[in-house]
């Protein structure tokens, strides 16, 4: 019975040193995944190869504007797209950049699926229905609202990678 | 040394709130861009569509991808909150490990 009670009695004690372990281990709340610098700079790197994709595509006139002459580019950046979608995969607790990266990597495909299927439409014999302008193969109006859509999910994709830079920096200005 | 359980909340308390200020306006600033790009975004699709510059068509697929672009641009926001809910909740138990500490 005293065994008992002397054990009880440690209870709190315990618990305490528990706690302060716990506490001077760095036991921290984590909600985000870590800032990763090496990401941070491949999104500015592939937002400015897209800015440049879609510079290029309205400095050339609309019958140069051919699926062909643009597939190599539209190749090098969704493979850079992708490889933004695994490499934030790779981290957990990162489910917002993932869904904004791919939602990123879905509309450069929807662009470039629209862009080859106008062109196969352009070159089409002179009286089919289904023929359409050159004017029509990637129009000027929606380069610019596809350039900008672009820009602003790579600012998305920014943002929510230097918000986790805040949490690090926090982090180390407690020597963690 | 005592724990005074008052204070200490009170103190962690002050943490949250001196944390949460410094990364608010962080937060208001990025949502107001998001609302006024979005703003600029839907005028300038309706003015488009008006001069007949876009089909039908190509307007319901632009604001399809302006729907998903503003999803995109909030789950950033969400990003922002987390990050600051965490580091909230961090300098809150820091005052915690702290007073402890002391107390001991």
């Amino acid at each position: 019975m005293k065994s008992h009670m002397l054990h009880l009695s440690k209870a709190p004690f315990f618990i305490g040193v528990m706690l302060i372990l716990m506490l001077s281990q760095g036991c921290s709340i984590k909600l985000v995944a870590d800032y990763d610098a090496k990401i941070a700079q491949e999104i500015i790197n592939v937002a400015k190869q897209v800015d440049k994709f879609y510079g290029e595509l309205l400095e050339t006139t609309y019958s140069d504007r051919s699926y062909d002459a643009f597939k190599e580019k539209y190749i090098a950046i969704e493979v850079n797209i992708r490889a933004l979608v695994v490499q934030n995969k790779a981290r957990p607790l990162n489910d917002e950049s993932i869904s904004i990266a791919e939602t990123t990597l879905e509309k450069w495909l929807k662009y470039k699926d629209k862009h080859r299927e106008n062109w196969a439409k352009y070159q089409l014999p002179d009286g089919d229905s289904n023929k359409i302008e050159a004017k029509d193969i990637y129009k000027d109006t929606l380069a610019k609202n596809h350039r900008k859509r672009f820009t602003r999910l790579f600012i998305a994709m920014s943002v929510a990678e230097e918000a986790k830079k805040m949490k690090s920096e926090e982090a180390e200005n407690k020597g963690e | 040394m005592s724990f005074d359980i008052e204070a200490v909340l009170g103190d962690m308390l002050t943490a949250v709130k001196d944390s949460v200020d410094v990364d608010w306006d962080d937060v208001k600033g990025y949502a107001k861009q998001v609302f006024e790009n979005e703003k600029e975004a839907l005028a300038e699709l309706a003015e488009q569509r008006l001069r007949g510059e876009i089909t039908e068509e190509e307007l319901k697929s632009e604001l399809d991808d302006e729907k998903d672009t503003v999803e995109a641009e909030l789950k950033a926001i969400q990003v922002m909150t987390k990050a600051m809910a965490q580091r909230a909740a961090n300098a809150a138990m820091d005052v915690l490990s702290k007073a402890i500490k002391a107390a001991l």
